[in-house]
């Protein structure tokens, strides 16, 4: 997946990975819900699902890619 | 049955025609690329069954493609044969674009299907661009060259009339066809340096055509969107737009009445060469 910021004028390649994370970024789905779903779908345990979204989510964040819920 | 052979981004392609009908229609499309048979890297025969009236493509190692008509007959054979032209030159990077040439130097144009590619690339011909291709802009990422692919060109429908189409022109069930020959600007059969892509939209309720500049990552992402071929290059593709968009202009282009959109488009290119 190839993501565009066009306020920071940059183009973003996600492996896999990230490319499912940043898809489930939706507004609804919590952090839980989408280790659950990596989990699943990537056959692999909880705990590492867990360290690779948090991962992918601050990173994410770092770049700009995400939006954060309006207070 | 007839012969063509056909010498196509610097490979050999033979087609037996096993009768009038589909001899007439990939000689229309595909006539100006008739070559020398220096080998033979694609071997199609097509026909009608006599029967059924259907169209057939065959080609070794494949099941044969059947079409009902026309239209779907050049559909298919347009489509197996750039997607095994993107195996035989998985070196270029094919995006799906017109491509036209003037001062020496390519431009591309990019649209959705229906965002009026091929309506603005045969009114841009009549204004001093020679014509490339229709369909593919196969791109030598060493050179940043586009090569010429000059298959007939496809219009959905009937242009404006101040830019009438040839009397020459194959009417299918499904589009328009010009043969390259009948291009009013001629055409280029050499590759030419890509100087500046532009990104088509068609809104027809604007007062008048417009340009916007865009950044390298916005072009890069246009275009990324635009590559047949992606995975056959390295950064699964993305290295190559990024090449492309950082090196040549690119622009949003929303295109009007066609011949103020073709006077912009002209403006906008010999300010960036």
């Amino acid at each position: 997946m190839v993501v565009l910021d066009l306020e920071a004028e940059q183009v973003h390649q996600l492996n896999p990975t990230a490319s499912f994370i940043w898809q489930r970024c939706d507004g609804q789905r919590t952090v839980a819900k989408i280790v659950d779903e990596l989990a699943s779908s990537f056959d692999v345990d909880p705990n590492t699902a867990r360290e690779a979204v948090i991962a992918a989510l601050r990173r994410l964040d770092e770049l700009g890619l995400l939006d954060h819920p309006r207070e | 049955m007839r012969v063509l052979t056909l010498r196509v981004l610097d490979r050999g392609v033979r087609v037996g025609c096993e009768e009038p009908d589909t001899e007439a229609l990939v000689t229309a499309a595909y006539g100006y690329m008739q070559g020398d048979s220096r080998g033979t890297d694609l071997d199609y025969t097509v026909g009608r069954d006599g029967v059924a009236a259907t169209f057939f493509i065959k080609r070794p190692g494949i099941e044969p493609l059947t079409a009902r008509d026309d239209g779907q007959f050049l559909a298919l054979f347009d489509q197996d044969i750039a997607i095994e032209l993107q195996k035989l030159r998985c070196d270029l990077y094919f995006i799906h674009a017109a491509v036209l040439q003037r001062a020496d130097v390519a431009l591309m144009l990019i649209a959705k299907a229906g965002g009026g590619k091929s309506t603005v690339c045969w009114a841009l011909m009549h204004h001093g661009f020679r014509y490339l291709s229709d369909e593919l802009g196969p791109v030598d990422l060493k050179t940043l060259e586009v090569l010429p692919y000059a298959r007939a060109l496809a219009l959905k429908k009937q242009p404006p009339a101040s830019y009438p189409l040839p009397p020459q022109t194959i009417r299918t069930s499904r589009s328009l066809h010009v043969p390259a020959e009948d291009m009013p600007g001629g055409i280029s059969r050499v590759r030419a340096p890509l100087s500046a892509v532009f990104f088509l939209r068609y809104e027809p309720g604007v007062p008048g055509p417009s340009m916007r500049r865009l950044s390298a990552a916005e072009a890069t992402a246009r275009l990324y969107a635009n590559v047949l071929n992606p995975l056959a290059h390295a950064g699964d593709g993305l290295d190559g737009a990024i090449r492309i968009a950082t090196a040549s202009p690119c622009f949003e282009f929303v295109t009007a009445d066609l011949t103020a959109s073709c006077a912009l488009l002209t403006a906008t290119l010999e300010q960036s060469l």
